[in-house]
């Protein structure tokens, strides 16, 4: 499903945001990725969804290279920012709109897939709102539904739980858990590492750019718990 | 007194980005900026201390040199009142950092001073590039200069810019309460912003319109009559010119009162005020659920439309130039002037009337199709959303293209129209008109793709309102110049050389922008989309 080879992003800084990362993610999996803040979780997660360009290394979604066919690769992946920046003049439903035109999404799918997760994340009475009027819980679930709404095979989340109601974080869990169900995979940075020692089954650690540990949860956790894990990593320089 | 002092300090640092100097990734953009400060000041003393340098040589042998006086304080207030009416409500009502300011331990009062003292930094700024050159030409000029005079300028040109703000406020209040009445508040606020500024012009120019004509022409009454029509102007003149310390009081307070009284009004009622503003009405509405599918081309241009017509600030300043096109256009077809005298008059010995009417069309048309560039600001909105259109499966030529939709949606339609109002007005052949219809298009497409190209090169992607990007961006100040540098040069070269046939001229005019625009456009789509990935 995403293939990342030797991944690097330098900024224009000369700081390694990403220094030579590899890993990969397969159908069905729900891969965490941790790490500090300013670790180069986000930076990988952008470069993944084709917004940031990336001086070395190849990424290949569904075995297309993101720099060759960006269209191709865009079209079966959906990203969702920490920080649910959107078009705050649009109402909810026109921006889905926007989505679902962008996705080509068919009139039936696009009202089939909004009502069914705007009734999953309670957001079905402010679909006819202005955005602007939104608290940060109510457009991150609007960024949820967008996200969602063209069928993507990889979901990518960059700290999707932020700013989230406990029943909405359940949904979103569990459509996370759909998503792998029906042969799709998703991949997804958090500071919760309660969440990712719960959900996922893969998990890669970065630190200063480069990863410090990857695997099955299990071998990478060991006997400890992910949260005694990471931290033991975190001191050990 | 130092909480001020630490609120001012942050927001001058913030805004003026002086922190830029101390971070090495910055240094280059702030010498940049610095330079470019720099050249605009020389530029303004050049152009305006020479306009004033030329005007004072007939002032002085007219024995008028009181009028410099008036122009020293007329142009910085009028530009003051147009910049406050516009600046104010973003500096005094809902401003960005409003909660972060209010959630500190400090008094109401502190924080409305900063914003104020902040813009009459501004305003003390604007009157050094425009009045104070003038004032320089007056110094050089007198004879016997008393140092009375440059006391009492100096004073007046402390608290001059408190009338103009004062004035901003209350404008911009009662627009702001006014709209947020209506439903569409915008067409409220953007009425109110063309209606202001249109206003201010007709004063502006009636005023340069009576200097103009009596100074020139009637040199011993016209000092009188010039004052006389502006009582500003005359207190003004009788308390530099004439050191009359009666006409310096009654100046200050009418600059000072009507500030003192909304400062003291409004300081009692800012926190309220400001609070019923940001007051959103949250009525959930069901009935604008509707699914209707588009193409990407068209849902990039419908998203460029919805936020162009929720952008007061946006409209304001890129549709202007239209507004004005299609006023004058009115104009020119219900005005009780004589035409064909004036061109008959304008009328050069190897062009006739008819000819004269098409360039001068052609002209005004350029100018104002080139004034209306909102792609030149398309690209740096995205801002922090810049995400959403980059990790959607589109190539960016679909994007430039729903962009560039935006450009041509602002520019054609009031183009067309105007051109037929002229066609009438003017009374111009149907083949002239047919002639002035394909520049207006070839005009309106090449505004809207130099605009992305200009934006393409010239990004700022990070602001804290959209006024730093329409108002203030490199991107938008480089595509009105080069506009207004394709609309002048070639009549530049039409007044230089011997041109038999306007029709024939203007076509070659329309047939290099096509050139232009196609050329700019290839560029777009294949470095312009490296340089969009890049971003």
């Amino acid at each position: 499903m995403l293939k990342i080879e030797n991944l690097t992003k330098t900024y224009a800084n000369k700081v390694k945001a990403v220094d030579d990362i590899s890993f990969e993610i397969e159908a069905g999996d729900i891969f965490g990725f941790i790490g500090h803040n300013g670790a180069g979780k986000t930076t990988t997660l952008k470069c993944v969804a084709g917004i940031l360009e990336f001086e070395q290394g190849k990424i290949f979604i569904n075995g297309k290279n993101i720099k060759e066919d960006p269209i191709i690769c865009k079209a079966d992946i959906a990203y969702i920012p920490d920080n649910p920046d959107v078009y705050e003049s649009l109402t909810g439903i026109q921006y889905l709109n926007f989505v679902a035109d962008i996705f080509k999404v068919t009139k039936h799918d696009r009202e089939r897939l909004t009502e069914y997760y705007a009734n999953q994340l309670t957001f079905s009475d402010t679909l006819g709102d202005i955005i602007s009027s939104y608290s940060h819980g109510m457009k991150q679930k609007l960024v949820i539904i967008s996200a969602l709404i063209h069928s993507p095979k990889l979901l990518i989340l960059d700290e999707p739980f932020t700013g989230l109601d406990p029943q909405a974080s359940f949904t979103v869990k569990e459509i996370m858990k759909e998503i792998c169900a029906k042969g799709g995979a998703v991949f997804f940075s958090t500071h919760v590492l309660d969440v990712a020692e719960k959900i996922c089954n893969k998990i890669a650690i970065i630190k200063k750019g480069k990863l410090v540990s990857l695997g099955d949860i299990h071998t990478v956790m060991g006997d400890k718990s992910l949260e005694g894990t990471f931290m033991e990593l975190a001191k050990n320089e | 007194m130092s909480n001020l002092f630490a609120l001012l300090k942050a927001d001058l640092i913030n805004t003026y980005k002086l922190n830029g100097y101390k971070d090495p990734a910055n240094r280059k953009k702030a010498i940049g900026m610095s330079l470019i400060a720099l050249l605009v000041i020389a530029m303004s003393f050049l152009y305006i201390g020479g306009a004033a340098l030329i005007i004072s040589d007939i002032l002085l042998s007219m024995q008028l040199m009181n009028i410099l006086l008036i122009f020293a304080f007329a142009l910085p207030f009028f530009a003051l009142l147009i910049m406050d009416a516009y600046k104010m409500p973003s500096v005094l009502f809902s401003f960005k950092d409003y909660d972060m300011l209010m959630s500190l331990p400090i008094k109401d009062n502190t924080i409305l001073a900063a914003k104020v003292l902040k813009l009459m930094f501004s305003g003390y700024v604007w009157q050094f590039l425009t009045s104070f050159p003038i004032f320089l030409v007056y110094c050089i000029k007198v004879e016997n200069l008393s140092i009375l005079t440059v006391i009492i300028y100096v004073i007046l040109f402390l608290v001059m810019p408190l009338l103009p703000m004062s004035i901003g406020s209350v404008v911009g209040l009662a627009l702001a309460k006014i709209s947020s009445r209506m439903k569409s508040k915008n067409v409220i606020m953007i009425i109110g912003s063309f209606a202001l500024l249109i206003l201010i012009m007709g004063v502006s120019f009636s005023i340069q319109s009576i200097i103009n004509e009596q100074a020139l022409t009637n040199a011993v009454s016209s000092i009188a009559d010039i004052e006389s029509s502006f009582f500003l102007f005359k207190m003004y003149v009788s308390a530099v010119y004439g050191h009359n310390i009666v006409s310096l009081i009654i100046l200050m307070l009418i600059f000072i009162m009507p500030f003192a009284l909304f400062i003291y009004l409004f300081g009692k009622s800012f926190k309220k005020i400001n609070s019923e503003m940001m007051e959103t009405k949250a009525s959930h509405s069901l009935k604008n659920v509707k699914y209707q599918p588009y193409s990407p081309v068209v849902a990039i241009f419908k998203k460029e439309l919805r936020y162009y017509t929720h952008c007061v600030i946006y409209i304001v300043n890129t549709l202007f130039g239209m507004v004005l096109l299609f006023a004058a256009s009115v104009a020119v077809l219900i005005a009780d002037f004589d035409i064909e005298s004036i061109f008959a008059e304008l009328g050069q010995m190897n062009l006739n009337t008819s000819d004269m009417k098409l360039m001068a069309a052609s002209l005004i048309f350029g100018y104002c199709i080139m004034l209306s560039t909102p792609t030149a600001a398309s690209i740096s909105l995205e801002g922090k959303n810049l995400w959403i259109i980059k990790s959607m499966p589109i190539h960016p030529k679909t994007i430039f293209k729903g962009k560039l939709g935006l450009g041509l949606i602002v520019t054609l339609p009031i183009g067309v129209i105007s051109s037929i109002l002229i066609y009438i007005g003017l009374g111009l052949s149907f083949i002239q008109w047919l002639i002035l219809l394909g520049f207006t298009i070839s005009a309106g497409f090449l505004a809207s793709v130099l605009g992305l190209f200009i934006n393409i090169l010239l990004p700022k992607l990070e602001f804290k309102s959209p006024t730093e990007v329409v108002k203030q961006s490199a991107s938008v100040g480089v595509t009105i110049f080069g506009g207004m540098f394709l609309v002048i040069i070639p009549m530049i070269i039409f007044s230089s050389f011997v041109v038999t046939n306007a029709s024939i001229y203007v076509l070659i005019v329309t047939a290099i922008y096509i050139l232009i625009t196609i050329s700019l456009w290839q560029y777009l789509i294949t470095k312009g989309v490296k340089r969009f990935s890049r971003l």
